[in-house]
Formats: structure tokens, sequence, C-alpha cells
């Protein structure tokens, strides 16, 4: 009779274990690459009534994660949704432990790109798509609203993409602020690919409820 | 109640939930999710089909790794192997670019030494975004190695690139000094030949008695 109680007893736990299973572990996948800025920036400098000089200065991706107040080891990531819908966003992520995630800081409001043109040579096999794209695109840093970073750039460049990866490599041109105004040149690139899974514990997420925003 | 009621209750209660929970698990969600995705918006641009399909293929990719290993038997094509490789390095000398110690610096231009030159000019790239001048050496010694001349112009500029100032040591300094500079023509224009004042000067300036 305690045997029967007992088993009773461990397969309604087992039951109320199960329920709440049910209401959450939705697993999401999305791929997360390094975004990396690198351009000269051109700005005049002191000089005379007969010379005139020029001051360069170099900005690199820690450059703008110190603007975006992250710390030396933070790092700037492109994430974009592979099972779910939503946007591709720019987060600013902080190193993590071993066993302890860092945290991150959604900065996609900070950055903008847009593609003006774009050809691509592909192919599709096996349901994987390899080739290469290229395009002209619009790359912006900053702006001039309350609380923007110190500095901006609006920059246009010709980008090659790689179809297979997603990786892309983006040669640009365009003006800036670096506490005076700029000329720049350079490089934006994305590299990387990694695959990575977050969790959504909201016990009420359904199917019918997604309405893609993320 | 009876104990075998209530065992016989809990047990066909807890069947029935482990059924729902395992459909539930075992349900594909990222191809659910994908179809979802595809059939949403029918007009992405271009810039997020890219995204889209190369988010696809990493997963795709992923996959068939996984589908290697677990199985023994290696199915991929050496080139598939390698590409994603090297997809891996660069990756990796990229995380090692956003860290500030010495020994992460040490790596990055050890692989400005490997026979791969996708390897060496991701290893230039994670040297620029390291953003040390103590890569500079390492870096003009490599460009003194390589026989490939777009390498060694890549190598240079990666060099002369840290030598300059950094934004962030710029503003730490206090911003670039005011510009007094006058604006003047930088390139020299020919003398416009003098002419004869538009206004006629004040009488006073004429010696004219008033």
């Amino acid at each position: 009779m305690k045997h029967m109680i007992r088993f009773a007893v461990t397969g309604m736990v087992l039951a109320a274990t199960a329920a709440s299973t049910i209401a959450q572990d939705i697993t999401l996948t999305s791929s997360a690459q390094n975004l990396n800025v690198a351009l000269t920036g051109y700005v005049q400098g002191e000089g005379t009534d007969t010379i005139a000089n020029v001051q360069r200065v170099r900005i690199t991706t820690k450059d703008l994660v110190g603007m975006l107040e992250g710390s030396s080891r933070a790092r700037l990531m492109l994430i974009t949704p592979v099972d779910y819908e939503g946007d591709v966003a720019v987060v600013l992520r902080e190193p993590g432990t071993r066993n302890q995630p860092g945290e991150e800081f959604d900065v996609t409001d900070v950055f903008y790109s847009e593609t003006y043109a774009v050809v691509e040579k592909s192919r599709v096999k096996n349901d994987r798509v390899t080739g290469t794209q290229y395009s002209i695109d619009r790359f912006t840093f900053g702006g001039d609203w309350e609380g923007a970073p110190e500095a901006w750039y609006d920059l246009q460049g010709y980008t090659t993409s790689n179809l297979s990866n997603g990786a892309f490599n983006s040669t640009v041109n365009g003006v800036g602020w670096v506490g005076s105004d700029a000329v720049m040149t350079g490089k934006i690139s994305a590299t990387g690919g990694k695959l990575e899974t977050f969790v959504i514990p909201d016990p009420d997420w359904t199917d019918d409820e997604d309405n893609g925003d993320w | 109640m009876r104990p075998t009621t209530i065992l016989a209750v809990a047990a066909a209660l807890a069947v029935v939930l482990g059924a729902a929970t395992y459909y539930k698990l075992s349900r594909p969600v990222a191809q659910t999710e994908q179809q979802q995705l595809v059939g949403s918006d029918p007009t992405p641009s271009a810039g997020e089909q890219l995204q889209v399909k190369a988010a696809e293929n990493v997963a795709a990719s992923r996959f068939q790794e996984e589908s290697t290993t677990t199985s023994g038997i290696p199915v991929l094509a050496p080139e598939v192997t390698h590409s994603n490789y090297i997809v891996q390095r660069t990756a990796k000398l990229m995380d090692l670019a956003m860290e500030n110690d010495d020994s992460s610096l040490q790596t990055i231009l050890a692989e400005l030494n490997n026979r791969d030159p996708a390897i060496r000019a991701a290893a230039t790239e994670a040297a620029i975004q390291f953003s040390s001048r103590d890569a500079i050496p390492a870096l003009l010694d490599a460009a003194n190695r390589t026989e490939d001349p777009k390498e060694k112009q890549a190598l240079v500029e990666a060099a002369e690139f840290l030598k300059l100032p950094s934004l962030t040591e710029v503003r730490a300094a206090g911003g670039f000094r005011a510009v007094t500079f006058k604006a003047k023509p930088l390139r020299k224009m020919p003398r416009p030949p003098p002419r004869a004042p538009v206004i006629a000067p004040a009488p006073e300036a004429l010696g004219v008695p008033q």
C-alpha cells in the first residue's frame, strides 16, 4: 500500500514537471558575426597663412565600443535571426565567464545601413547557397540626437559578400565628425557566423501570439 | 478513494503529459519558424535576403558537420572542410582581436606566418582590430617576407594605420585643437588683375574739404 501511494505521488510529480516543461523552453537560433570597423579620418589641422595641414586619426571597433561605453573587452556583434522572425540587430556584448554569458546591450539604433544596389553570382545546391554578392551600401554610426555618441560617420561603400557564410567586406568612403569635421575612408566588415541559441522563458508564448516583435 | 484508483489516474495523467511533452520538444521549431519567416514578408530587401540566406547556410553547415561527426564517416568534401576551417579560424582571430592581453596579440601575429593566405589576411585584419602599435614590427617583418605584392601592400598599410593616433587617444587628449587656419585656396590660382573700386571713396579720403 505504501509503495502504491509513493508511486502515485511520484507520478503526479512527474506530471507536474512535464506540464511545466510544456509551458517554456522554446529554443531559438540566430547567427552572430563580429562587426569590424577600420577607418582613417582626415581632419583639417593647424596651419599658417601659407601652409595647410591635415591630421589623421584611426577609428576601429574598439573606439566605437568605447564611445558606446562598453568595456575594453566588449565586442560589437551582428545578430541575424535564423529560425524566427525578426530584424538584424547590432549588440554590444560584454565578455562572459565559462558558465555565465556576458551582458548584452542592443545598440541597433546607433547603427544604420541600407543597400542602394545589388547584384549577385550564386548557385543553390542541396539547399545551400554559394556565391558572391556585390552591392553599394550606406553605413552610418551615431547622429545628432541627444545622447548620441561623440562621433559619427556617414559612409558609402562597395561591398562584396560571401553568400555561403554571410561574411562581408565593404570599402567605404564618406564624411564624419570626430571632434572636427572629417573626411573618412576605410573598411567595414563582418566575420564569423557562429550559431547561437537562446531560450524564450515566457510561459504564455505560443505560435499564435508570435507577432514578429522582438 | 482506493489507492489503485489513485495510481491508475496518476499513471494515466503522467502518460498523457509525457506524450505531449515529447511531441512539443521533438517539434522542429527551426523549420516551422523558418517557413513563417520566408512566407511573412513577400518583399524583403536585398540586405535582409543576404542575411537570412547566410544565416540559413550557417545553420545548414553546422547540421552537415554534426551529421558527419555522429555518423563517424567523413562525407564532407575537402574544400568544404577547409572553407569551414577558414571561417572558424577567422572568427577566432577576430575574437582574439577584441582582447587586450599580450598572449592574444602573439597568437594573432603568429598567424601572419600561416601557410594559408586567407588566414594570413584574417590575421592582418585582426592585428588592425587589436589596435596595438606592438603589432607594427611583426606586420613589417611579414611584409618583407611575402612575395605577393598585394599582401605586402596590405601589411604595410596595416602598419601605417596602427601608427596613427586612435580616436580614443585623441579624445583622451582633449580632442583636436581648435582649427585656426584661415581658409586659403589649396591650389595656387592666378592673381586677378587689379580693378577700380566699385564704390566711390568718401570725400575725406580724397582730401576734399567739406
